[in-house]
């Protein structure tokens, strides 16, 4: 459990955080023993020190002071959370959250970009000029055409008693549709 | 670094990675034509996923298509066409949907499970595009631009569920319903026991075939009524290998014939047969006249393997006459007493409708059967 350094358990008690701090501080206090304590102690410090208000030397303006007080506080808060943070930040550099956004919608409008160019990564040969060969097959895992890494392949995941043919230069699957009982053909061709 | 500037660092991270990741809706582009019988009602993406492989993105966009029947007839098959130019120059795909019987108003689901690898940065338009490339009716009449053939294809598989239907049908009243439930036992007998191979095609491959590499002549399954016969055809084999299939065929028929497909099963060494699949004829410009002579060939090079790293050795080849366009129009399937051979019911699978059936008796039972089978 991270506990609230001192200086914000101090203003905590002079009820000067703000909002989101206080909710954050109130919220650690119910759990935390030794900090109520730090609470309860700084509150007690106050009281007494309202309490000698009276007796301290005439002349004094009171509100002027408290107000320095507090500046001097932040000050000091500021100045320790400064003091762990990485180097670009204690020297203002605001930019660090576009630099990190900047390579991210790169890499999306790249994207975007590369998938409306038109294909192909590897081009294909020309015809007649080493085209490799095509390759259809006929099988247990469907009828399919292949040619230079790419393919397609007609499936039959839910056949019953596939039956498997060539028919000239195209191959041929005949089973039955084991949801609808509908008899299905699907052919490749090599054009 | 404060809390706050982790949180603005995740945002924008986060912020990026949405850049790049596709969203499925706008990775497939559903497109159908103003003038479609069929509308695309819905489409749900809910399942689909993006990952990162290395230097590449996957993407399985899983989603079902609602489509409505739009027109006053009933539909029996749609074929949808899913081009993905932007990851594959030159991929192509289609899904069909046949054996249905959609009522005008009625909707019905189409599911596509397409995976798309890609780089990972690539362009911003969709991936793939789904169009509609035909729909069959009740009449055999056709709507679309059949860029992939599918009219033949889809009135093809109505002739065959028809002829289905109708010797199922004819089982039922001459032997009642444990008659059905035999044939239905032994279709999903067939389905289960059917040899199954794995299949790669190359084109344009440099072979593994070189010095092992021979010939082998085709043996032919004769068909009684077939308009095609097959005369000789031959292959270059290598080990699990078989590339440049060609035959020749003369039309037996007094019809012009401007389309047909040889079946091709391969036998292994210990004598066990797969069905490999079909070497079709040239599409567009063939016109066999009656008597005339002519020859299919592929330059494809195919690869069978039992699993990945097991490859079947081709031993021996065997062919079959499948399926016949006349210039007329009109087709030839093989009858089911043709199909009743023993090699040939061992080694072709069950048709489309057949297996439908067959599902809808394994998962429905007998009654819902016999039901089906009365709506047509």
């Amino acid at each position: 459990m991270s506990h609230p350094t001192n200086a914000r358990l101090a203003l905590y008690a002079g009820g000067e955080l703000g909002p989101w701090a206080r909710f954050r501080v109130a919220r650690h206090l119910p759990r935390c023993l030794q900090c109520r304590g730090e609470v309860d102690e700084f509150r007690r410090l106050r009281e007494f020190l309202e309490g000698e208000r009276g007796e301290l030397p005439a002349g004094v303006d009171w509100s002027e002071l408290a107000a320095k007080v507090t500046v001097n506080v932040r000050r000091g808060l500021a100045a320790s959370q400064r003091a762990g943070e990485p180097a670009w930040e204690r020297f203002g550099m605001p930019w660090r959250a576009p630099a990190l956004a900047l390579p991210v919608l790169l890499v999306v409008v790249a994207g975007w970009i590369l998938q409306s160019l038109p294909p192909p990564l590897r081009p294909l040969p020309a015809p007649g000029a080493g085209l490799s060969p095509v390759v259809l097959d006929a099988g247990p895992a469907g009828i399919g055409l292949e040619r230079d890494g790419r393919g397609f392949r007609l499936l039959h995941p839910r056949a019953e008693e596939v039956v498997f043919s060539v028919r000239g230069e195209s191959v041929r699957s005949r089973y039955v549709d084991g949801e609808t009982g509908q008899v299905t053909i699907s052919h490749v061709y090599a054009e | 670094m404060s809390m706050r500037s982790n949180l603005a660092l995740a945002l924008a991270v986060a912020l990026a990675g949405w850049a790049q990741a596709p969203r499925p809706a706008n990775s497939v582009k559903v497109d159908f034509p103003g003038d479609s019988p069929v509308t695309v009602v819905s489409a749900d993406w809910g399942e689909s996923r993006t990952e990162a492989r290395g230097g590449a993105l996957v993407l399985d966009l899983r989603t079902s298509l609602s489509l409505r029947n739009a027109s006053p007839r009933r539909i029996r098959g749609v074929t949808l066409l899913v081009r993905a130019q932007e990851v594959t120059p030159g991929g192509k795909a289609s899904l069909s949907a046949p054996s249905l019987d959609v009522k005008p108003g009625e909707t019905f689901p189409i599911r596509i499970d397409l995976r798309l690898l890609r780089p990972l940065l690539a362009g911003a338009g969709p991936l793939a595009e789904v169009t509609l490339d035909g729909v069959l009716f009740d009449d055999l009449s056709f709507y679309g631009p059949n860029r992939l053939n599918s009219r033949r294809a889809m009135t093809v598989w109505e002739l065959e569920a028809r002829r289905d239907r109708r010797y199922l049908k004819s089982i039922l009243e001459a032997r009642g319903e444990e008659g059905l439930r035999q044939q239905m036992l032994e279709t999903l007998a067939r389905l289960a026991d059917r040899p199954q191979l794995d299949v790669q095609v190359s084109r344009g491959r440099a072979t593994t075939m070189g010095a092992q590499e021979r010939n082998v002549e085709f043996a032919f399954l004769h068909m009684p009524d077939a308009p095609i016969q097959p005369l000789s055809g031959l292959a270059r084999v290598a080990g699990g290998e078989a590339r440049s299939p060609r035959i020749q065929v003369i039309n037996r028929s007094d019809r012009a014939v401007r389309y047909f497909e040889i079946g091709w099963v391969i036998r292994d060494r210990g004598g066990r047969e797969y069905l490999a699949g079909s070497v079709p004829a040239s599409e567009g410009g063939l016109r066999l006249a009656p008597g005339a002579r002519s020859e299919v060939a592929e330059e494809a090079a195919l690869r069978f393997s039992r699993q990945p790293g097991q490859p079947v050795a081709i031993d021996g080849m065997t062919a079959f006459v499948s399926q016949v366009e006349f210039a007329d129009g009109s087709y030839w399937i093989p009858s089911r007493a043709a199909l009743a051979d023993p090699r040939l019911r061992d080694l072709v699978a069950p048709s489309v409708e057949e297996q439908r059936l067959a599902d809808l008796y394994r998962k429905r039972g007998l009654a819902a059967l016999v039901g089906e089978l009365k709506k047509f």
